[in-house]
């Protein structure tokens, strides 16, 4: 199929009132979600998803398309408003724009962060629509080594750039593809870890154990500060930027957006890390690098572009090989497979209205928040007056009940809140949940694979690194795993040679 | 508490490696040696296997960490660490404990009292357990969420939820 057919097979699907409908629920759901701090934009997805069962596909992506796109721009609302990032990839943000808004510029600051917002996101959806289907077509001659390396060298990578020491990463990581094992085996058909219990039979509920990891244990840890401070009434008049203005920062906007989408596109890496790095970049280029931090517009447009730009970058893993680019895509990739697809190369073949209608959506998202952005702030604003004790009863309550409506089954509901407080608990000792998660995802993709590559090759584990893709991405993993050896071994060398101490 | 926090990541390792030495024992009971790939049991064991050596270098890891720490060290860790960061709400940490006391009371209450009664009782406890005081706004808010969810989810997503004594 050529490009101009493939992008087209979406119009009838996209443009109906019920998908059009979800898409603004989603959108305004995702800006009020995302600024409100302590809750994120994997919480918001992960608490839609199951509002999605009854619907058809394609609305509910528009639903979970629009909440994820809009999830990370709101985060900026209250960075700018009230120096609390709401989301982790607004918190370069906040060094910029509250500054700016305590000259009494809100309203300058929430528009660059909503035009660079769009920006970042369209340039990032193009750059989806153009790249995607090459990838996909590299990925129809992956074989099952290829997998099972591509899978590995996700959950690695999550594992490294998760929070904490990569031992621990791992540790969770591998703890998601054990979690993955327990249920039927689906080659021998014999039961493995069910203790008995019937309903394990199936494995764990993905969705309980996403929306208890991501959802309920945010709640927990948020109810730890309670923060409630003076009603914040801000000044914001003037906000849409003028084209002269945007067109003066131009190689701000145009270099974050690709950085965002490039660092999105790696796996497990997302906004948070492309809006620093952005940032970084930009101050590292101005001739001013001083003025960072007092308020100025290439504070908030480095990050905000960067950091939505990171969306459609994520999707490219997730669409073309079914890794996701971060935790949200993660999430993505369990909506997708309880709705009944298979993300990945396939999903390009058998199903291409879809993968239209996903690039068609995220640019979609993308304009509807720059109205909802600019028109609704003062209300949005208001929200942040809204004592968090009544928002986090209301939330938890929205966790169990989403996952009790899959499948009307209390189980789900223990296994809800087993892994919200497991989360928790992970979360105090310092092992970060995005690991395990992944792993519960992809782990059935690693063991298939594993399994079958042994049985193409008669057992031969070598079968990995006699396949030349297969072997990048494992020679990648095994560099991800030594690399703080690696840190360590150089600082040595160094300390030896020059007799110096270095602090790396 | 101290020592406790000192120690963490060793008894966090000690915990992961209790894990996984039951699992490799359940995963043993299942083993039938008809080859890695065909075996139900062989990947399992080998994802146990990888746990309990990351357990290990995490045990390894805390115990050389926590005994090269002098007295002096860790007085300039704590001083570093009040300096490093001014927080200015301190945590709370029976508030996460309330709340998952509350969650607990809530799904016994969704089989006894159904789902109507339990979420006015779970929402009224959980937001006065999380300092709200404005009585009036939190009856009227937990009410008016509770029949928003209650028939959006019965009438728009046709789910059923559990009936209790009451309704």
């Amino acid at each position: 199929m050529s490009g101009l057919e493939l992008y087209a097979q979406g119009i009838p699907y996209v443009f109906t009132p019920d998908v059009l409908l979800y898409l603004l629920i989603g959108v305004l759901a995702g800006v009020v979600v995302g600024s409100l701090p302590g809750l994120s934009a994997t919480m918001a997805v992960a608490v839609m998803t199951p509002l999605t069962f009854s619907m058809d596909t394609i609305p509910a992506l528009a639903l979970l398309l629009g909440t994820y796109c809009a999830a990370l721009f709101g985060g900026s609302i209250s960075a700018i408003l009230v120096n609390i990032p709401g989301t982790p990839g607004a918190v370069m943000t906040t060094l910029d724009g509250y500054p700016m808004n305590q000259r009494g510029e809100a309203g300058r600051a929430l528009g660059l962060a909503t035009v660079g917002s769009v920006l970042g996101g369209l340039v990032s959806v193009i750059i989806l629509m153009v790249a995607a289907p090459p990838i996909a077509s590299l990925a129809l001659k992956f074989s099952a080594q290829e997998y099972f390396s591509l899978a590995l060298f996700g959950v690695s990578m999550m594992a490294y750039v998760s929070s904490g020491s990569l031992v621990k990463g791992l540790l969770s990581g591998m703890i998601g593809l054990l979690l993955a094992t327990v249920g039927t085996d689906p080659t021998t058909g014999s039961l493995r870890f069910t203790f008995g219990v019937t309903e394990l039979l199936s494995g764990f509920s993905l969705l309980s154990v996403m929306i208890g990891l991501f959802g309920l244990t945010e709640v927990l840890i948020s109810t730890e500060r309670i923060v409630t401070g003076k009603k914040i009434k801000p000044q914001l008049s003037k906000m849409l930027p003028s084209f002269s203005t945007l067109f003066k920062h131009k190689g701000t906007i145009v270099r974050s957006a690709f950085v965002g989408t490039i660092v999105g596109a790696a796996p497990a890496a997302g906004g948070t890390i492309a809006s620093i790095i952005s940032y970084g970049l930009e101050k590292r280029l101005s001739k001013h690098p001083e003025k960072f931090g007092t308020g100025i517009p290439e504070g908030i447009l480095a990050p905000e572009t960067a950091n939505n730009a990171s969306t459609g970058g994520s999707m490219i893993p997730m669409m073309t090989l079914g890794i996701p680019g971060d935790a949200v895509t993660a999430i993505l990739i369990g909506a997708l497979l309880i709705h009944g697809l298979q993300p990945g190369p396939m999903l390009f073949t058998q199903q291409p209205h879809i993968v239209s209608s996903i690039f068609l959506l995220m640019a979609l998202a993308n304009i509807l928040f720059l109205f909802i952005g600019l028109a609704g702030a003062k209300l949005i604003s208001k929200l942040l007056n809204v004592h968090p004790g009544m928002l986090y009863p209301i939330i938890a309550l929205l966790c169990i009940v989403g996952t009790y409506a899959a499948q009307s089954m209390l189980f789900d509901v223990i296994v809800l809140l087993v892994f919200g407080i497991l989360g928790y608990i992970l979360n105090k000792v310092g092992i970060p949940a995005a690991p395990m998660v992944l792993g519960l995802i992809l782990g059935p993709i690693v063991e298939s694979s594993f399994r079958r590559s042994l049985i193409m090759d008669n057992g031969n584990l070598m079968t990995f690194f006699t396949r030349p893709i297969s072997a990048f991405f494992l020679i990648l993993t095994i560099f991800i795993l030594i690399s703080p050896l690696l840190g360590k071994l150089k600082t040595y060398i160094i300390k030896k040679i020059f007799n110096k101490e270095v602090t790396v | 508490m101290k020592k406790i926090v000192l120690w963490m990541d060793s008894i966090v390792a000690i915990f992961f490696l209790s894990v996984a030495a039951i699992m490799y024992y359940e995963s043993s009971r299942i083993y039938t040696g008809d080859g890695f790939a065909m075996d139900p049991a062989s990947y399992p064991m080998l994802i146990i296997s990888i746990i309990l050596l990351l357990a290990l270098l995490l045990l390894v890891g805390g115990i050389r960490n926590n005994l090269r720490k002098t007295p002096i060290n860790q007085a300039s860790e704590e001083n570093d660490e009040g300096s490093a960061i001014v927080e200015e709400v301190s945590p709370n940490y029976k508030n996460p404990l309330k709340m998952i006391l509350l969650l607990i009371a809530f799904g016994f209450g969704l089989g006894y009292l159904g789902f109507i009664v339990s979420t006015l009782v779970m929402i009224i406890v959980g937001t006065l357990m999380l300092g709200y005081r404005s009585y009036v706004r939190m009856t009227i808010g937990a009410i008016v969420v509770t029949l928003v969810v209650y028939f959006g989810f019965s009438y728009l997503l046709l789910v059923k939820f559990p009936s209790g004594l009451l309704f």
